[in-house]
């Protein structure tokens, strides 16, 4: 009778423990971050293991540190957000050795570091996940040996679901910080496409085309047209060093410093020197930018430029000669007072002139050979006769071609102008 | 990349090796810098001669490098300026800002005093 009667309570028990479990299990499976697994762990816990106290630690971001999690029944100001090191206490050597210990008398244990008077006994078990010890629960206790072997299992069931839980809250928070950042990143390419022209300009006896492809979201590279009279138009291709947001910030500064000095200066070196100087005041010696600013007039069809440190742009004459547009000065914002100088050339009937950055004539660098000057020029002679969008087009495709799958490690940028 | 530093007498030769991309590239040129400038060693020589490539953004640690020394009133010069660094330095027009030399010796040798 009395043994039946004893093994009808063990089942019972044995029952409370499987519901307790299974109710834990399920609070962890709808807990979305760290505070509340742990939270729901503790209040589990609280149901099959006697506590006085109890505490979860996790390795914190820095080397070595830990960190008290959720705690209970502790003063609370004595633990919460305490930093302690891995080299103390008994919880530091569970998590140093990722093996579960219960010390019946603490005061004996040279490891214990007192926080509570009354404790007598403590039970730690390390979180451990694969191969990473992320933490341990720990539990002290009043009463002198506290912990039995049935009351370790539970806690080392706990610390295995405690484990898989916080794997998974961290992942899912690394996931919705991605989210977050790549709906950021869409912001400003949206706002960075609504600053580059949307169609091309209209000068009478020209074919003008232009396109933009980012490496990333957020690009550095940066053209425009810029009317200014009815004959003459501004013509601009630049590439901020750099990718990704910092440099689209730089790329949205540059448009609005040029912009501002076309309306005000008609000297083209004075606009560049301008521009030089708030690029070198505004930013870092690691941050410049190259770029190209012509004013074409489509009267006489002379263009005027300066070319301030970028891949100088090919002009093709309709005899089949070709002239690099070197002139001008130094890249922008890096020197205090460079000196930029004009150049004109003659756009004669037939004539293409093609600017780019080097995202074209880079392409594929990364796995050892570049795009390269050579091809660019072998593409113009033989799209020469072709509507400017299609040779624009013809360029940035084949240099993303021959870049293959490092296609996006830069910006390509290509504008076209012919003169009909 | 990777970076090696080696000092001869007053001057520490800091070789450069692979591509140099910008990026972390440049706080780990710009802190070796820092540590020889606070030693007290004011000459640079930046050896390019195994560097493989380089971009516009790898030429901003140069820059950076350049402003960096010149701040701390030190020199900095470079040497075995590879074919693509010195196109770089072409079409940038920067070639006047950098004292380029065809190898370390020279490089070291240039110092004014």
């Amino acid at each position: 009778m009395n043994i039946l009667l004893k093994s009808t309570t063990k089942i019972s028990t044995a029952s409370h423990e499987v519901q307790v479990l299974s109710q834990i299990a399920l609070m962890l499976a709808k807990a979305v971050n760290t505070p509340e697994v742990l939270e729901s762990i503790l209040d589990g816990l609280q149901e099959l293991v006697d506590y006085d106290a109890a505490g979860i630690f996790l390795l914190g971001n820095t080397e070595g540190e830990i960190r008290a999690q959720v705690v209970r029944g502790y003063p609370r100001e004595s633990l919460i957000n305490v930093r302690q090191n891995v080299d103390e206490g008994i919880v530091g050597w569970v998590i140093r050795h990722g093996k579960a210990v219960v010390v019946n008398d603490v005061a004996s244990d040279p490891r214990y570091v007192k926080t509570i008077d009354s404790i007598k006994c403590e039970l730690a078990v390390p979180i451990v996940s694969g191969q990473n010890i992320l933490g341990c629960i720990n539990l002290e206790s009043n009463k002198e040996n506290a912990y039995t072997d049935d009351m370790v299992q539970h806690v080392e069931t706990l610390a295995s679901y405690a484990a898989v839980t916080l794997e998974r809250t961290k992942n899912q928070t690394q996931l919705m910080i991605a989210r977050q950042l790549e709906r950021e990143l869409q912001i400003a390419r949206g706002i960075q496409v609504a600053l580059l022209p949307r169609r091309p300009p209209e000068l009478e006896g020209y074919d003008i085309a232009g396109i933009n492809i980012p490496s990333r979201d957020v690009g550095g590279d940066y053209f425009d047209y810029i009317p200014i009279t009815q004959w003459d138009l501004g013509l601009v291709i630049a590439d901020v060093a750099g990718k990704g947001v910092p440099a689209g910030l730089i790329m949205s500064g540059l448009r609005g410093a040029i912009r501002t000095r076309v309306e005000t200066t008609y000297s083209i070196r004075s606009i560049l020197t301008g521009v030089n100087r708030f690029l070198y005041e505004s930013t870092g010696p690691e941050s410049f930018v190259t770029a190209f600013y012509g004013v074409l007039n489509g009267r006489n069809h002379q263009f005027t430029y300066v070319n301030a440190g970028h891949n100088p742009p090919m002009l093709l004459h309709a005899d089949g000669r070709l002239v690099r547009l070197q002139a001008g000065g130094p890249l922008l914002g890096v020197l205090p007072n460079p000196n930029y100088q004009n150049a004109t050339a003659s756009l004669e009937p037939g004539a293409v002139l093609l600017m780019f950055t080097d995202g074209i004539v880079e392409a594929g660098a990364e796995a050892g050979e570049e795009f390269g000057d050579i091809r660019v020029e072998k593409l113009l002679r033989e799209f020469a006769d072709e509507p400017a969008n299609v040779l624009a087009h013809e360029l940035e495709r084949e240099a993303a071609r021959f870049s293959g799958k490092d296609g996006e490690i830069d910006d390509r940028t290509v504008i076209v102008v012919k003169r009909l | 990349m990777k970076l090696k530093a080696e000092t001869h007498g007053s001057v520490v030769v800091i070789e450069l090796k692979g591509k140099i991309m910008g990026g972390p590239d440049a706080n780990l040129f710009r802190e070796e810098l820092k540590n020889h400038l606070d030693s007290g060693i004011k000459k640079v020589v930046v050896d390019l001669g195994k560097v493989d490539w380089m971009n516009s953004s790898g030429l901003g640690i140069l820059i950076g490098g350049l402003t960096t020394v010149k701040n701390a009133n030190g020199e900095m010069k470079l040497a075995r300026v590879t074919e693509k660094i010195k196109s770089l330095l072409m079409i940038t027009k920067l070639v006047q800002v950098f004292d380029a030399h065809d190898s370390v010796e020279t490089a070291i040798a240039a110092f004014s005093d």
